[in-house]
């Protein structure tokens, strides 16, 4: 669907107001989650408290190997997803 | 170190994080690079089972380049004491101490018993400073990177951030858990810490001390009210047979000088508790309605007992052996050989349904028509739904107030063991025999409200908290006597209901109290927050430094006052003396800080109680690759082995087990899986069983990223998907390389997901001392593809144990 500036998606908000659009007369203010990657460890909870909230389906009983991620991707019944990405980094021992 | 934080206790970690947003410096030593590691400043990999190899070596550091806080080790540890002349050290007996009896196969440590002869300058080569230096001269950085696998300049970074940030101006903080207490060196483990942090002079002091931090909630709880074998509630030892009456007993308990100096107040106020107005002084307060220890009673000790037929009924609460416990099939075993089985679970867990689906149903060991144990599922209450506390890590008790009632039957364990009291007494009603008389004499008198009839915890947690003459609530453990007039169920949590509180359910805010916060819950005792807190100032009593001051003596008021509740009588003066013929806590000095010492000094080195040595000293593992290079002394030699055919042990150095694997949690689940492999939003979060191995390990063993591998131990062979990561990284031991095998143990063959229990690799080789299984190292072989199934699994087990050299009855 396009907002009102006619883009189909964008990366900051605000975002247009799907609910009402779809006829959701009076909708609650709709609520984002904050994320700061500096405190994240991963634990993936915010995935499991958006999937409760919002009474979504379990995605799929299946090892991706793509080290601890076994959500893969958002799709229609995971609207969030924390990635894991392996890298090598050097240690300075000074 | 022997933690992975982050994963395991993401909610504590939080302030790790936040410490380290404030400038601290964290450092993960850990045999594989976790969540933990990402956020630390540094990742130390180290080879599992070596962590007395690199503390010790950080002693000898710390001892050698005069780091140590030489103000603070003289009046707060027994560094200036004295070791008898017959005492023999490891360096001496090649990996033995004196005292060793090879034909019983433990110490008599009469050797070890300090003489009571003190040099203050620390010169006598019989103090235990020169006692210590010698003991760990051989503990070098080269030595860490012959042991541990790791480099030269790593340990040195490591030695120069702990002792820089250590002294008056700076503390340090270790924190472990069972990566540390899993080994057959649990104990020594942390012992050494203890060495190093009392040199360093970072105990008793605010952002310094030992962190233990347990395994899942409550667990300090249940530690402190015991669900352990040997204990009574508040750290009172279990009566051992023989001890024929309250003053045997409490003999044997109590010490001449500290804290454990009224033991006899403790004791008779839990009897009172528990036995009410039925306990007097004329029938020994009902002492003898304890029942005594005639050994080992310990978990492992009575799976081999259900094995033999001797143990023929069992309780199961909140625990699921059949995949949580080391060597796991013989818990299943032994399960099997059962009368009657309780287990109370949220889910029916393997526990409960090893009779139709254990593993070795499908192997042909066991037979579905010939087990004959009936088991009994109780559903339990889930933590929201009934009201209780929670005791953290950090001895604080907070309260839980209950959200829902428990669905359909589910109980709260409250519920269940008042009623089951209940209607047990209901049924000994009547003309009592004397047998039955400790069962009747029980104070049972809990009131209980709402449909249910649930007990009230809150009385509950008064009996704990305990009442004096006038039948009020108590408010400290000092209030204790031993003429019968106070009733206490757990000295140590006297004051959690003083003033008829419940100190547990406060929950000020911080922004409007103190930074340490002593009005959010209550930690016992008497809701210090730090233990031996009298350390965080200096013998004359004033804080070492302004920016540490944590408790000091105001000698205008003429007590001790500060931040916390000081860990020392208020008004005992630093300069006091005891005078002769004192006793308990009078008979400790005013610059005494260790108080439940008996000698009021931290331990540096222990006189008694341990049953491995006085000194940590560095042994391999029960199952080991490497050689130990330090002492013929290969393993512990205390340590605490079950030669049986169902528990074969890996020969050291086996060619035929070359790799260490190493057992833990993730932090998508719980344990052994019941709360987390049965709910769907945990399971697909982590869906399958995995091992975690090196590239380098996978290409030796051709396996393949995502494809199967078998892991294969004497006990058993399992199978799991091959997680490769660069995060497991293989070292350079004695000139070799050493892999490592990461095995996440949350899995078994119930629930959403399902895979084989990792601890069905494990044997069961305790730790002397606590009886704590050995899981966080042991040898294995490592194979590509998916294992056989049914009786060919064990035609691959026996032929692995073949070529190990291990003969059917399970030893060499």
């Amino acid at each position: 669907m396009a907002d009102r500036e006619g883009l189909t998606s964008r990366l900051w908000g605000p975002l247009a107001e799907v609910a009402a659009d779809a006829g959701y007369a009076e909708p609650p203010p709709r609520m984002g989650f904050f994320t700061d990657t500096s405190v994240c460890i991963g634990c993936k909870a915010c995935e499991v408290a958006c999937k409760e909230w919002n009474l979504l389906p379990e995605d799929g009983i299946s090892l991706l190997g793509s080290s601890y991620d076994n959500t893969g991707a958002l799709g229609a019944s995971t609207w969030r997803h924390v990635k894991f990405i392996e890298q090598p980094v050097a240690v300075a021992y000074a | 170190m022997g933690s992975n934080m982050a994963e395991n206790h993401p909610v504590a970690f939080q302030w790790v994080v936040q410490a380290k947003l404030h400038g601290a410096t964290v450092i993960h030593v850990d045999p594989r690079f976790t969540r933990t590691s990402a956020l630390a400043r540094r990742h130390v990999p180290i080879r599992a089972g070596s962590d007395i190899v690199f503390l010790g070596a950080l002693v000898s550091h710390v001892l050698s380049g005069g780091h140590y806080f030489g103000e603070y080790i003289i009046p707060y540890t027994n560094a200036a004491d004295l070791v008898p002349e017959d005492f023999r050290d490891t360096e001496d007996l090649g990996g033995l101490f004196s005292g060793w009896d090879g034909q019983a196969g433990r110490y008599d440590p009469a050797s070890w018993q300090l003489t009571g002869e003190r040099d203050e300058t620390l010169r006598h080569r019989r103090c235990v400073l020169q006692v210590l230096k010698r003991h760990f001269a051989r503990y070098t950085p080269e030595l860490v990177e012959q042991v541990c696998g790791i480099p030269q300049e790593s340990f040195a970074a490591v030695a120069e951030a702990v002792t820089s940030n250590s002294g008056r101006d700076r503390t340090t903080a270790f924190v472990y858990s069972v990566g540390w207490t899993q080994h057959t060196s649990g104990v020594q483990n942390i012992r050494t810490a203890a060495i190093l942090q009392a040199l360093l002079g970072n105990m008793g002091r605010p952002s310094g001390g030992i962190m233990a931090l347990r395994g899942h909630a409550s667990i300090q709880g249940s530690t402190d009210v015991p669900t352990l074998f040997d204990l009574l509630p508040g750290y009172l030892p279990m009566p051992h047979a023989g001890q024929d009456d309250l003053d045997s007993y409490a003999r044997a308990g109590q010490e001449p000088a500290g804290f454990w100096g009224p033991f006899r107040s403790y004791a008779v106020s839990l009897l009172k508790a528990w036995f009410g107005d039925a306990a007097t002084a004329g029938n020994d307060w009902c002492f003898g309605y304890l029942p005594r220890l005639t050994g080992d009673h310990g978990t492992y000790q009575t799976v081999t007992a259900q094995i033999d037929g001797a143990c023929k009924g069992y309780f199961l609460v909140g625990e699921n052996p059949a995949v949580g416990s080391a060597n796991a099939r013989m818990q299943r075993l032994g399960l099997a050989r059962l009368d009657w089985l309780v287990v109370r679970d949220l889910q029916l867990i393997e526990s409960a349904t090893f009779w139709q689906d254990a593993p070795e149903i499908e192997t042909g060991e066991l037979s579905t028509g010939e087990i004959g144990t009936e088991v009994f599922f109780m559903p339990a209450a889930a933590h929201t739904e009934k009201n209780g506390s929670f005791t953290n890590t950090q001895r604080m008790l907070q309260w839980r107030h209950q959200a829902v009632e428990p669905p359909g039957d589910a109980r709260s364990d409250l519920w269940f063991y008042y009623h089951l009291g209940r209607r047990i007494r209901e049924k000994l009603a009547g003309p009592a025999a004397d047998r039955d008389r400790p069962v009747l004499d029980l104070t049972w008198d809990y009131p209980v409200e709402g449909r249910l009839a649930e007990p009230s915890a809150q009385e509950v947690l008064r009996e704990i908290n305990g009442t004096g003459p006038e039948g009020r609530a108590l408010s400290s453990y000092t209030e204790l006597r031993d003429d019968g007039s106070t009733r206490c169920g757990v000295w140590i949590y006297c004051g959690c209901y003083a003033g008829e509180v419940n100190q547990t359910a406060r929950r000020k805010p911080w922004r409007d109290q103190s930074w340490v916060a002593p009005e959010w819950g209550w930690a016992w005792p008497s809701n210090r927050r730090i233990l031996y807190n009298r350390a965080s100032a200096d013998p004359e009593g004033r804080p070492w430094s302004q920016r540490k001051a944590y408790v000091w003596w105001d000698p205008e008021r003429g007590e001790w006052t500060g931040h916390d509740d000081p860990d020392v009588e208020r008004a005992k003066p630093p300069s006091y003396v005891p005078p002769a013929g004192t006793a308990g806590p009078d008979a400790l000095a005013g610059t005494d800080a260790f108080i439940m010492q008996r000698d009021g000094k931290a331990a540096l080195f222990v006189p008694s109680g341990l049953a491995d040595g006085p000194l940590p000293a560095h042994y391999e593992p029960a199952e080991s690759p490497c050689r130990n290079p330090l002492y013929d002394q290969q393993a512990d030699p205390a340590l605490r082995r079950y030669q049986r055919p169902e528990n074969p042990y890996n020969p050291p150095e086996s060619e035929a087990f070359p790799y260490v694997f190493t057992t833990y949690r993730l932090t998508e689940h719980h344990t052994a899986g019941g709360m987390s492999r049965t709910l769907p939003y945990l399971a697909e979060l982590q869906p399958e069983f995995f091992c975690e191995v090196s590239p380098e390990l996978a290409r030796e063993r051709g396996l393949e990223h995502a494809g199967w591998a078998t892991i294969i131990t004497a006990r058993t062979a399992i199978e799991a998907r091959v997680m490769v990561t660069a995060r497991i990284t293989p070292l350079t031991v004695q000139g070799r390389t050493v892999h490592q095998v990461g095995l996440p143990f949350h899995w078994g063959q119930r629930g959403i997901t399902t895979g084989d229990p990792a601890n069905d690799l494990l044997a069961v080789a305790l730790d002397p001392n606590e009886l704590i299984q050995e899981s966080k190292v042991a040898t294995c072989d490592i194979r590509p593809g998916r294992r056989p199934r049914g009786p060919a699994l064990l035609d691959l087990v026996a032929a692995c144990r073949r070529r190990a050299g291990i003969s059917p009855g399970g030893d060499r």
